[in-house]
């Protein structure tokens, strides 16, 4: 056969496209000591934005913060080149404030692509991988084994894991009206054959679509007639282990201005030639992240819609057009574009596009990422259905990490919906029946007040000191820091200061009503108008030096929320019991008694790791958990009257 | 065979099951329901239409129409008629169990009955477990857990009232209710994430002032479900009821008039002394549970404090006392002890009636008299006269009963009822978090904290519909099932 003459190299790990998902996948892989072989269609396209210019943003800078904690390179490289950082949502809760910076997009991929390179037991490999290997299973499981992948030039390389990162690539058509082009995104050269490869393994793949905005040449804008948003003064880092003095640039700034009803009346009367309207394309869209023109025929009623204008690079004069993503034909996004104040000039760069790509169904992976056909097959980013470049890293990060698991023998990491908003997007993902592109949301998390972006660390470095992407001293800070605030906690609550009139004069002058009875400092930053700077004067026994303010901070979060995040962490135990009641992978679903038809089908062909993921799956009801939870507790009566006879 | 030993088998859940379905009454009217893949073939084999009865045939009921219920006999092991009987036959997944159903509803009266039943079992059918005939409906997803507890309501309804509402319940008042609160506190929730994911396009401007006004009717009306749930328990209990009274006022010879005018205990259940005991008495019809304390006596000048320590204990969870006055003694001390305490109690809100017994004796002792006495100023109770030896004034005292209690509200209206300890707790649950969420406004709390107990709220009363599975909620739920009929 072929594979007689093809030349063979030896790796360990092949990990095929080299986008946010591709590269923290090959980089954990690689740190954790195991060879591993990066393909991308084109090395220029490493870490590439196809589409918008930031990292973070609601919920999204929540992930970069977790993949920091875990040890990937997302918030390290967004914090060498940003070109402005904001910290959203401050007026509410710490729950829902979240970082967003803007990225110089060619620095962002330059610098990803610097640190891949210099990355031992890393190579990157230009190449379109046409075919995945396998031989016949080992274990008596009976599932076939990953051990190399093809690429076009019919080189073979061996491995033991493969994962699957192929984006928004596979058979891509960008439309423009009816311009159709068989490319990937930003005009790359798309890829074809691996649709193919899973179709014939049992696991067809599905259509996905998104959109991009177009870009423009920033002369050509009126900035005048826009605000200006500025970044914040003082800039937070992504990355635990950047020092904030480097943050201290001059930022760029972006513009707020608005569409109108003239831009809504040039969409709506040529509506018929969007692609998506006209049913040329068959892909399902993102609800979350809407076309204009989706949002001019959803809702109808509103009379404008926010568009920002954000810069690309330092070095480019083109400018994101963000809000107005499109998949019109030029002509009307010519027109359409001109309406909005500001943009009465603008000369296009490169066009607004919709993009279909082939993508799996989830469903068809377990929690660890891996296939439940085929062992050793990870699959991770857009390809799994999600959107946005945080999502992909997230992912990439944990099927990397799981790889390697899997190669060593171990229990993969799996982060639990109440542990980690990576936890929530991988849960939903591989649980739920997503029919569109998948983006993290703050309400999809069930309990977000315990998943703050401020406690990353706290919840997860341990996951990664464990497996070896963090160091000891990383942890050990973490530690180190966990003991100081519950220190700090408990001496708030314990120092007690009275009503004495030169305490009632440092509380008037903080602009605070006076004490009537003694009481605890713990108690008097409960007050929303006070912070732990402000009760220094009242605060004989503070610590000195003054405690670095990542940790009064936490103090301050952890005393004034002591109420909700104790009802929080009640939920979290009630839901934690049910997954913690796991149900074997050979239950016969099909003959268990009591569940409805569709639920049996349903279980038959997910099997679900526990209850709890159990109760998640679409078609699963109530009734059915709780015949599971009868079968369980049953079978558990069975077992121990077994184990008492003997 | 022992009942008893038939029913501990091992394999179970593809048993044919069968049992009583109706409460056994002397009225003698009630159905035998068997239930699984053998219903049909033990239905033919007891079971002869007059047609077959007369050919000397046997009759598949098998064959029947599903849904048909026909006329016609049960025979025993030797041919004998023993009952005309109306049999249903109901074929899986269209019955209440979603099995296969045969009921055999009966005429002959108690005796009957069970010589029916067990025939049925002769025939290889097990008798059901309390309760086992609504798990099976459970678990075939006929019915949610909200109906299935209203069912085991039923099941343990000890009056005719009590069974109207079980009914109400049963036909999803009660689900109904809860899932219209669920609805609304699930919409506001999806508002509030929606907002903090879309804030163009959801604003927070005006909301908390919004939600709070949505809150405060929500709580009004889980406080009405919670209020509910007292009247619920009564009917599914029994109306708590201490008999107060010196000694030799008549208590006892009162409890044996009541009791024995149906001849209707029901249980005996001793109470935590020896000197208090509860009885289930039936009072036309109403259900008291009768708590006889051991009487506050004095011995000289002394009142026994341990005896009013006792009667205030008793009647801490009452919902009604009966005072007993001895009408042919002028009032004693004890008698202005005991008023004292009935002051306290109705302040509380607790019902009582004075019964100024022995009637037929020469009476010493006017309604004006206890309605002077100092202790009962400001608040009297109603005074009754009677006289438990003749049974005068019994039928007036149930009309009081009926009156101080509102119970021609609690029994007749449609108002929902919360029954079952975990309903009450659930509602509970759900109305703490609701005023929390309150708090938060009001102590100006930014919104993404309110969907936490809003949450709560949120799945506490989906425990009640059994649209939110908890770890323990199902072992909680069977426990129950297994309590007695």
């Amino acid at each position: 056969m072929q594979s007689d003459r093809s030349y063979h190299i030896q790796t360990d790990v092949c990990v095929i496209g080299g986008g946010h998902a591709g590269c923290e996948a090959a980089l954990a892989c690689s740190r954790l000591g195991f060879d591993t072989v990066l393909f991308t269609m084109n090395v220029d396209s490493i870490a590439m934005m196809p589409c918008n210019p930031h990292i973070g943003g609601s919920s999204k800078g929540h992930l970069v913060r977790e993949i920091d904690a875990l040890g990937g390179e997302m918030g390290r490289n967004i914090d060498k080149t940003f070109l402005q950082s904001r910290m959203l949502n401050r007026s509410k809760g710490p729950a829902v404030h979240s970082l967003r910076a803007q990225a110089d997009k060619a620095e962002y991929s330059r610098s990803m692509r610097q640190v891949l390179q210099q990355q031992p037991h890393l190579t990157i490999r230009q190449a379109e991988v046409t075919d995945i290997l396998l031989r016949e299973p080992e274990n008596g499981d009976g599932k076939k084994q990953v051990c190399g992948v093809r690429i076009h030039t019919g080189t073979v390389y061996d491995c033991r894991s493969v994962i699957v990162c192929t984006g928004t690539y596979l058979k891509a058509r960008c439309l423009v009206g009816e311009s159709i082009t068989e490319t990937g995104p930003g005009g790359m050269q798309r890829s074809t054959f691996l649709s193919d490869w899973f179709a014939a393994n049992g696991m067809p793949l599905r259509r996905f679509k998104t959109g991009t905005p177009a870009r423009m040449d920033g002369r050509s804008l009126d900035y005048s007639k826009m605000e200006i948003q500025e970044g914040d003064r003082k800039v937070v880092p992504f990355s635990y282990s950047t020092d904030p003095k480097t943050l201290e640039i001059d930022q760029m700034p972006c513009w707020l201005t608005y569409t109108n009803q003239e831009t809504h009346d040039i969409i709506r009367a040529n509506i018929d030639r969007s692609p998506i309207y006209a049913g040329i394309i068959e892909g399902t869209g993102p609800r979350y992240c809407p076309s204009i023109e989706d949002k001019v025929v959803k809702f109808a009623e509103k009379t404008r819609h926010h568009v920002f204008i954000e810069p690309e690079g330092r070095y480019t004069n083109e400018v994101y057009v963000d809000g107005m993503s499109s998949s019109m034909p030029d002509d009307v996004q010519q027109r359409m574009y001109r309406t909005v104040p500001g943009l009465e000039n603008c000369v296009i760069v490169r066009n607004a596009y919709a993009i279909e790509y082939d993508c799996i169904n989830a469903n068809l992976l377990k929690l660890s990422l891996e296939t439940k056909a085929v062992d050793g097959l990870f699959c991770a980013g857009q390809f799994n259905g999600s959107s946005g470049y945080e999502e992909a890293a997230a992912q990439g990060l944990i099927a990397g990490i799981n790889a390697v698991k899997k190669m060593q023998g171990k229990e993969p990491l799996v982060l639990k919906r109440s542990e980690a908003y990576i936890g929530v997007l991988i849960d939903d993902l591989v649980t739920k029946d997503n029919r569109e592109p998948y983006r993290m949301m703050t309400s999809r998390a069930e309990y977000r007040l315990l998943l703050r972006q401020d406690n990353a660390d706290l919840r997860l470095r341990k996951y990664g000191y464990d497996c070896g992407l963090i160091t000891e001293e990383q942890y050990q800070h973490v530690l180190y820091k966990q003991e100081e605030i519950e220190k700090e906690t408990a001496r708030l609550k314990k120092i007690r200061i009275g009503a004495a009139a030169g305490n009632q004069k440092i509380l008037e002058s903080l602009g605070t009503a006076p004490l009537k009875t003694a009481c605890s400092l713990a108690e008097l930053l409960c007050r929303p108008e006070l912070h732990y700077e402000d009760l220094a004067p009242l605060d004989p026994t503070r610590p000195d030096p003054a405690l670095p303010e990542e940790i009064t901070e936490q103090v301050e979060i952890q005393i004034k929320y002591e109420g909700y995040i104790e009802r929080q962490n009640r939920q979290v135990e009630q839901f934690e019991k049910l997954e913690r009641r796991y149900l074997p992978e050979t239950l016969d679903y099909l003959h268990m008694a009591g569940l409805r038809l569709e639920a049996q089908q349903k279980l038959h062909q997910f099997r679900p790791s526990s209850i709890g993921q159990a109760s998640r799956i679409s078609g699963v009801t109530p009734a059915d958990v709780a015949v599971l939870l009868i079968y369980l507790e049953k079978t558990r009566g069975e077992n121990r009257e077994a184990t008492d006879r003997h | 065979m022992n009942i008893r030993e038939q029913a501990a088998g091992t394999d179970r859940s593809e048993d044919t099951i069968a049992a009583i379905a109706t409460a056994m009454s002397e009225a003698g009217i009630g159905i035998i329901r068997i239930s699984g893949p053998e219903a049909a073939r033990i239905g033919s084999d007891l079971y002869r239409s007059p047609k077959a009865l007369r050919e000397g045939r046997r009759e598949e009921i098998g064959a029947w129409t599903p849904g048909t219920i026909r006329f016609g006999y049960i025979l025993d092991e030797n041919g004998e008629v023993i009952d005309e009987v109306m049999l249903s036959w109901m074929k899986a997944p269209h019955s209440y169990t979603t099995r296969d159903t045969v009921e055999i509803n009966t005429h002959g009266g108690l005796f009957v009955m069970q010589r029916v039943l067990e025939l049925v079992l002769s025939r290889g059918a097990r008798l059901a477990e309390p309760g086992e005939f609504t798990k099976q409906a459970f678990l075939g997803g006929r019915i949610d857990l909200a109906r299935a507890e209203a069912v085991m309501d039923l099941i343990s309804a000890q009056s005719e009232f009590a069974r109207k509402t079980s009914m109400s319940q049963l036909r999803g008042a009660l689900s109904e209710k809860v899932r219209d609160l669920r609805a609304e506190i699930l919409y506001e929730l999806a508002y509030i994430e929606s907002a903090l994911d879309d804030p163009e396009n959801y604003s927070l401007d005006g909301y908390p002032e919004r939600l709070d006004a949505i809150l405060e009717r929500q709580t009004a009306a889980l406080g009405d479900l919670l209020r509910g749930a007292r009247d619920g328990r009564i009917l599914q209990e029994g109306i708590r009821t201490v008999i107060l009274g010196r000694p030799n006022a008549g208590k006892s010879s009162l409890l044996n008039r009541l009791a024995g005018e149906e001849r209707a205990i029901v249980t005996e259940i001793p109470g935590t002394t020896r000197d208090i005991l509860r009885e289930r008495i039936r009072l036309g019809d109403l259900v008291l549970l009768l708590t006889d304390t051991a009487g506050i006596r004095s011995t000289g000048d002394v009142i026994e404090e341990i005896g009013v320590q006792r009667a205030r204990k008793a009647a801490e969870e009452a919902d009604l006392l009966l005072w007993i006055l001895d009408a042919a003694q002028p009032l004693t001390e004890e008698d202005h002890e005991i008023a004292g305490m009935i002051r306290d109690k109705m302040q509380e809100g607790i019902r009582c009636i004075a019964l100024m017994n022995k009637q037929d004796l020469e009476v010493r002792l006017t309604k004006e008299q206890i309605l002077a006495m100092p202790e009962l100023s400001e608040c009297a109770p109603v005074v009754l006269s009677c006289s438990a030896r003749t049974g005068e004034g019994i039928d007036a005292l149930q009309e009081a009963i009926r009156d101080q209690l509102h119970a021609d509200r609690i029994f007749m209206n449609s108002e929902v009822l919360l029954t079952g300890i975990r309903h009450r707790e659930a509602a509970q649950e759900a109305l703490t978090a609701l005023q929390l969420v309150r708090g938060s406004i009001a102590a100006g709390v930014s919104e993404d904290f309110y969907t936490i107990d809003l949450m709560n709220a949120y799945k506490a009363l989906g425990r009640i519909l059994g649209e939110d599975v908890e770890d323990d909620l199902v072992e909680e739920i069977f426990s129950k099932f297994c309590m007695g009929k």
